[in-house]
């Protein structure tokens, strides 16, 4: 017996060491190497003692909302911001929610107000490298047992066994993107390029890209091309607007885990000292996903065709999701009247 | 499936059990010549650019053969394989079986004509077809070029030079005629050193094959030392210095001579960190199987001379070239220029092994000067005052490792293809050329540089390179309780994986 359990102890040592110091090593600047992310963040670190507002979303915020534009309206009604966009193309829930945590750990000292704009929860891996940098910093074991739950338990109910063997659509199986899952987590665990991308970027001087700040150095960064749209986008943008007109977007609860994904969130940003805003960007989608009432989570849809009917107008769109330069400036307008109005009867709770 | 991949390991683990499990030792040599076949298989259904196999190879013939996907494109480099060795099993039994001398040679002929011809067709096909239409070019007869597509099968280079090594050792009566194919098919197959050596020998390798292995003989200690060490080479410190290098080498126009010696000298770690890292994993995988393989590298970069140099680089095959080339030329027996020729011939036929290129060969051309430029300078320096004695000590591994460098140029200098015309933009030969312009007559090409942490860099592997070789490193790991050294090696590959990169390239001998 001692000769089975002596080796068993030694290899157990082995694998407590190895995951005790990759676990030390993890929090080393989690996101400095990741493209755009990386970007935001540094100068988040450096200059986040100016900033109280937080926009936190995918590209529709990163694109669509103007902090200079916000903090001059807000200034001139009497509830003065200083925001900063961390919106990030595609970083939709739960890579929103590692984002999120990540900055919310180590607040701002004045941070007052977190915006979180309401993402499809993406599980899979459609169109993006599984082992790409961009994949693997946000997935922790939080992360990837949310994502492992939602492919494998999607509605929080059981699906047949047999059904994780099947693919669906080209779509991989349940099974298999499970497992992916598991295997990005193991990269991520074991900081697999952590250490190699900080040398890339020391040896090769790679300068950051200011671009994906913004001329204000405020985080926005306007859509690219001239924001105009044409052909079959602009064909598929009039159907879809055409639908919505016939029937208007209705309102639903967030799905189980983009809502588990949320609290979280929440929890992180009450901890912060912040309120936090819930906000639905003006996109032509069928359904939209709001908070449970109970959360006292305020909420700024904005897909209604009626109320906003400038941010659909297809002179303010660069495509079916975005906004361009000017569609840019009037959703940060109406961004700013609703927060105001909200600002002034509701203030935050200073810490 | 590579040594650094995480698949590897688990590929690994199982042959290792299911290997110790099984009792008979034909029943293992059965086992490892299925996993090595496995394992080349897996190489090759990542395709020819690729060393990474993304699908199980047994799936991917099924799929072929039952469903319209075309077979992967290097489905036939195992019957290349199985083609050398039936024809080496049946040579060795012919020579054995003759007792006529020159039954015996034409027995050996046909082994080498065979072995030499496959690895002529395709490694050096185009190379001398393209040479030639060159050359017609050069005279003015200019004639219509026809290129043939071959895919060069992965470890043939290897395998074939160790399939020729029995025959002619059966033939030189070192060794007995191998009786059992399982025994040959194993030796040449066998899965560590299949692509990239070291070059086994018939006579080290064969014994070890009719003697049962025994678990407990097995330092398992030392060969998970030599592995993790083998790993740190290739994915930390290759993989890392990598980018550097190509940076350089893809446009040297570029930089200025600090950023030319960086290149060249973070090549230089490169290459050695990549091939003596395969082999530490290459050895320390076959300890691990029972199997002892010839070892192939020792601190090279601190030879005192190029000639010392030979012997401690790529040793099993300095050591081939040297009893299956050099001395059958005739050696050092005949007179100083016959020496010459020899030593002259061997290291350009060793440059163009490394690949079909004017570039290797004159890498192998540089190395045999230099070899032949230190015979002749050891004869005066004999003579010189005890002073030159003492400073030698210490010139003679800078200048070694300064000229080394200088030949890895030419090793490393590839044709830059403009990305939008795809047009050649530089020969192999003006890459070489406008390397050697800064790294030789420190002449600046531009104005590019690196961060001075690649100097840092460097002078802190030489400093760990030094240590390992004074054999600081050698015994403490030894000396201390399993349970530290498990904490040790878990700690360490922790901080390990940290600095690999997420994509692997090949280990770079693959190719040869």
């Amino acid at each position: 017996m001692t000769r089975l359990i002596r080796p068993l102890v030694v290899i157990l040592i082995f694998f407590a060491a190895l995951a005790g110091l990759a676990t030390l090593l993890g929090p080393i600047e989690p996101l400095r190497d990741v493209p755009v992310v990386g970007e935001k963040w540094t100068h988040w670190r450096a200059h986040k003692d100016e900033f109280d507002t937080l926009f936190i979303g995918t590209s529709r915020t990163f694109r669509g909302v103007m902090p200079s534009i916000f903090d001059q309206l807000t200034a001139g009604a009497g509830v003065p911001t200083r925001s900063y966009n961390f919106g990030v193309d595609a970083m939709f829930p739960p890579e929103d929610a590692y984002v999120a945590e990540a900055l919310l750990r180590d607040p701002p000292r004045n941070l007052r107000w977190v915006f979180i704009e309401q993402g499809l929860f993406i599980s899979g891996f459609e169109g993006r490298p599984p082992t790409s940098v961009r994949t693997i910093y946000w997935h922790d074991w939080t992360r990837t047992r949310l994502c492992l739950r939602e492919t494998l338990w999607p509605k929080k109910r059981g699906v047949k066994w047999s059904k994780w063997f099947e693919p669906d659509d080209e779509k991989p199986s349940p099974a298999s993107n499970a497992l992916t899952h598991l295997h990005v987590f193991l990269l991520k665990a074991l900081n697999i390029g952590r250490g190699s991308s900080a040398w890339s970027r020391v040896v090769f001087n790679t300068p950051s890209n200011a671009g994906f700040l913004g001329l204000a150095a405020d985080g926005f960064e306007p859509s690219s091309g001239d924001g105009v749209m044409r052909g079959h986008e602009l064909e598929r943008y009039e159907r879809e607007y055409a639908e919505r007109v016939k029937t208007p977007t209705r309102v639903v609860p967030l799905r189980p885990y983009s809502l588990e994904s949320f609290e979280r969130q929440l929890r992180f940003a009450r901890k912060a000292g912040a309120r936090t805003i819930f906000i639905v960007a003006p996109t032509t989608g069928e359904l939209s996903g709001h908070p449970a009432p109970e959360l006292g989570v305020p909420t700024f849809d904005f897909r209604d065709l009626v109320k906003f009917p400038e941010l659909f107008a297809k002179e303010h769109r660069t495509d079916i999701a975005h906004m361009n330069a000017k569609g840019a400036e009037l959703y940060t307008r109406r961004l700013a009247e609703k927060f105001i109005e909200l600002a002034k009867t509701q203030p935050p709770t200073t810490r | 499936m590579l040594f650094v991949q995480f698949r590897f390991v688990i590929f690994f683990l199982i042959v290792l059990a299911v290997h110790w499990a099984l009792r008979g030792n034909t029943a293992r040599k059965v086992w490892v010549l299925c996993a090595s076949h496995f394992f080349y298989a897996c190489l090759f259904i990542g395709g020819p650019d690729s060393a990474s196999a993304e699908q199980f190879p047994p799936i991917t013939f099924y799929d072929a053969l039952t469903t319209s996907k075309p077979l992967p494109t290097g489905w036939w480099f195992p019957f290349v394989l199985w083609g050398s060795t039936i024809m080496d099993y049946v040579v060795g039994l012919g020579i054995g079986n003759s007792q006529e001398q020159w039954k015996r040679r034409a027995w050996l002929f046909v082994s080498l004509a065979m072995n030499l011809g496959v690895l002529g067709f395709f490694k050096y096909f185009n190379f001398f077809t393209d040479s030639i239409y060159a050359a017609l070019a050069w005279f003015g007869l200019h004639t219509s070029k026809g290129t043939l597509a071959i895919f060069l099968p992965y470890g043939i280079s290897f395998y074939t030079f160790q399939s020729m090594s029995y025959s002619i050792d059966v033939f030189r009566r070192r060794v007995e005629p191998v009786r059992s194919f399982l025994d040959l098919a194993t030796f040449i197959s066998f899965f560590p050193q299949l692509v990239a050596g070291p070059i086994v020998r018939a006579m080290t390798f064969l014994p070890q094959l009719v003697e049962k292995r025994v678990w407990a003989r097995v330092d398992v200690r030392a060969c998970l030392t030599l592995f993790f060490i083998g790993f740190v080479k290739k994915a930390c410190i290759s993989e890392n210095v990598a980018p550097v290098a190509d940076a350089f080498f893809n446009d040297p126009t570029r930089y200025g001579v600090t950023a030319t010696f960086i290149g060249v000298f973070f090549y230089a770690v490169q290459i050695y960190c990549d091939f003596s890292g395969y082999s530490d994993m290459a050895i320390a995988s076959a300890r691990l199987l029972g199997y002892e393989l010839t070892l192939n590298f020792d601190f090279p970069y601190f030879a005192k001379n190029i000639t010392d140099f030979w012997k401690r680089w790529h040793i099993s095959l300095s050591t081939w070239l040297r009893d299956y080339l050099y001395i059958p030329l005739g050696g050092n027996r005949g007179s100083k220029f016959f020496t010459y020729r020899n030593l002259m011939l061997t290291m350009l036929l060793g440059g163009l092994w490394h690949g079909a290129s004017w570039t290797f060969v004159i890498w192998g051309g540089l190395h045999g000067l230099a070899l032949i430029v230190h015979r002749e300078y050891e004869r005066i320096a004999d003579r010189a005052g005890a002073w030159w004695q003492r400073a030698r000590v210490y010139l003679g591994p800078v200048l070694c490792f300064y000229w080394v460098c200088i030949t890895w140029i030419f090793f490393r200098a590839q044709p830059i293809i403009d990305a939008k015309t795809h047009m050649v933009k530089m020969s192999g030969f003006e890459v070489a050329w406008t390397t050697l312009k800064s790294f030789v007559f420190f002449q600046e090409n531009g104005g590019k540089k690196f961060d001075s942490a690649c100097l840092w860099l460097f002078a802190a592997l030489v400093v760990i390179h030094w240590l390992a070789s004074r054999k600081v490193f050698a015994t403490w790991w030894r000396r201390i309780p399993d349970w530290l050294y498990a904490a040790l090696l878990g700690a360490g590959l922790a901080l390990a994986l940290y600095f690999v990169p997420q994509h692997y390239k090949a280990f770079i001998y693959f190719q040869f």
